[in-house]
């Protein structure tokens, strides 16, 4: 009985953890080829999320279509962003953290006209549960664990394997020293962003079903991959997978034992990992 | 030399003089309020701007003004204090923590500070969210009564009820606060402070200890920031936790941004314009933050240097223009 009441927050909290794993991923790649620290990207997971309840709802569209659909929309308005906002700002951080901000209230309040204030909810794409070991996990919340899992796979195999990831790789490490190996950063700035984009609108899209979806709905998401991505190190992605995973389960483990309070952990957890390890658990020497 | 120190003394003689004649140019309430918020929001911002000399860009700005204002707002309202009590001991309060906060999170730099403190604000915001008795939870603290009133001897009692009486003990504290900042950015500390800036390590290398300056300008900068809170509860007569949070930080970084970072009156310049366009704003409320959003993209992208490096290029053209007249 303890143990299940000890298993059950856990698989939880790694079911959610993936997704979180999948919008921070989306951070630290746009961070790491861009220099940009892209603070409206809880507002692309909100958008992510809308791009799916409009096409289920509006268009009649499966689910399971749907899905792949507003992540290439997403990803495309990821590099339109780019294009406009980002890269006049190239190489100034302070000046790309404000244009983010400002591309926050944009979006939040073009998405508050657009969609109304009420929060939508859709109905569930898998309503029933699964129970093993008297553990027992809502179908859609296993579905949105696999899928994200999938897509982390994906990235680390573009990331790894591919010409384009390895390039993506060289840039992050030193930006000059891989323009001068004759890396285009003009065209790998906006595939970086449309990667990064593509990955939150996914992390929204998937929750879509299991959330209810409002204009706000990205701030508290934003706090939460920005904790995990300096807790597993700017710019990892194996610090962005273990960082996603610590603060899904502490959170949790957290509101089955604490509640309200609990919301104060990914960022407790990543000031006191910061002090013993600067950059992070798995990030390089600055 | 000369020339210009005395332009720039008889330009902020006539700043001074302007704000002390407000109440008697702007007779309607509404706009002297609205005048009277962007006062606090002029100590807010360049206190946060004092901050970013040293290279350090605190988001957690607001946290400080929210601890401010909730201690002052507690001892008078639960405990009995006269205001001009509390006010010294939230300040006090405010410096402690600041001085705790800065000494541990100061060593961390760039990007990672800015999330550092975007926690620091998430858990201050969290833990008043939390703390029922006396800071009222989640609800706050609500229907503050205005400042105590001052009984001078053989003088009528200063009450601190009307709009044109807040203005002015807003402007008091606001010109105290905002001078002292000056005061610091101008002296040979403000130039170690831009030194750090610059290069943290040289700085450390010709032998600054930049740690104590950087705590130095996190202090003061925090503990105007909580005068700046404890006079947004003197004007709104209530603190939530929600009323300063990580958004509002943003809005300083903005203010300050769109005004010029470069020099000490830029971020003044930046709160004046952009809280002038937000009341233009006002009757098109739900569409406000698209049209300030869409300014703030072009003026960062198109306008490098602000507002006030625009002004500057215009002066120094004109300079130019002039002395070859006299040539």
């Amino acid at each position: 009985m303890i143990g299940e009441a000890l298993l059950q927050p856990l698989i939880a909290g790694l079911l959610t953890g993936m997704t979180y794993v999948l919008v921070a991923l989306g951070l630290t790649v746009i961070f790491s080829i861009m220099n940009v620290l892209n603070f409206a990207h809880g507002e692309i997971y909100m958008f992510g999320a809308f791009c799916v309840y409009f096409l289920c709802t509006l268009l009649h569209l499966n689910y399971v279509l749907a899905l792949p659909a507003a992540i290439v929309l997403v990803g495309v308005f990821g590099i339109a962003m780019e294009r406009i906002c980002f890269r006049p700002a190239q190489g100034d951080m302070l000046t790309s953290v404000i244009v983010s901000i400002a591309l926050i209230w944009l979006f939040q309040t073009a998405a508050q006209l657009i969609f109304g204030g009420e929060p939508r909810a859709m109905r569930e794409f898998l309503p029933s549960t699964v129970s093993f070991l008297h553990i027992r996990i809502s179908q859609s919340r296993l579905a949105a664990g696999l899928i994200s899992l999938l897509l982390l796979v994906a990235v680390n195999f573009f990331v790894y394997r591919t010409k384009q990831g390895k390039a993506m790789q060289a840039v992050a490490q030193d930006r000059d020293a891989a323009a001068l190996q004759g890396i285009d950063l003009d065209r790998l700035g906006p595939l970086g962003f449309a990667i990064g984009c593509a990955l939150a609108g996914a992390a929204g899209g998937i929750m879509a079903p299991i959330l209810y979806i409002d204009a706000t709905m990205g701030a508290s998401v934003l706090g939460k991959s920005l904790a995990i991505i300096v807790l597993g190190g700017v710019g990892s992605i194996p610090g962005a997978a273990v960082g996603g995973l610590i603060v899904g389960v502490v959170e949790s483990y957290g509101q089955r034992f604490l509640g309200y309070p609990s919301s104060t952990f990914p960022f407790l957890i990543m000031i006191i990992i910061l002090l013993f390890k600067r950059t992070g658990l798995m990030g390089r020497k600055a | 030399m000369s020339r210009k120190t005395a332009w720039a003394a008889i330009l902020d003689a006539a700043i001074v003089a302007v704000l002390l004649c407000m109440p008697l140019i702007v007779r309607n309430y509404y706009w002297l309020g609205a005048i009277t918020f962007m006062l606090v929001n002029v100590l807010l911002t360049t206190s946060f701007w004092l901050v970013m000399t040293t290279g350090q860009v605190n988001l957690g700005h607001g946290a400080f003004a929210a601890i401010g204002a909730y201690i002052s707002a507690a001892l008078v309202a639960v405990y009995g204090f006269s205001s001009w009590l509390s006010l010294p001991i939230a300040l006090a309060v405010a410096g402690v923590v600041a001085l705790v906060i800065g000494v541990i999170t100061l060593r961390i730099t760039g990007i990672y500070f800015i999330i550092t403190t975007i926690a620091l604000a998430e858990v201050v915001r969290i833990v008043f969210g939390m703390w029922e008795h006396p800071f009222g939870g989640l609800v706050g603290l609500l229907n503050l009564r205005p400042p105590t009133p001052i009984a001078l001897p053989r003088l009528p009692e200063i009450r601190f009820v009307s709009k044109p009486a807040l203005y002015y003990l807003v402007l008091v504290f606001v010109l105290l606060g905002v001078g002292i900042v000056r005061r610091l950015h101008r002296s040979s500390i403000g130039l170690v402070f831009r030194g750090i800036k610059e290069s943290d390590s040289l700085a450390e290398h010709v032998g600054v200890n930049t740690m104590g300056y950087k705590v130095l300008a996190f202090v003061v900068g925090s503990m105007c920031a909580a005068l700046g809170g404890v006079l947004y509860t003197y004007m709104t007569g209530n603190i939530q936790p929600t009323s300063f949070t990580m958004v509002q930080a943003n809005y300083y970084i903005v203010w300050a941004a769109v005004g010029g970072l470069a020099t000490f009156g830029g971020p003044i310049l930046g709160v004046a314009a952009l809280n002038v366009l937000s009341e233009l704003l006002r009757p098109v409320r739900e569409y406000e933050p698209i049209i300030y959003a869409l300014l703030l993209l072009v003026a960062m992208l198109l306008f490098k240097g602000g507002l006030m490096g625009a002004i500057r290029r215009i002066w120094d053209s004109a300079g130019k223009i002039g002395s070859k007249e006299e040539a």
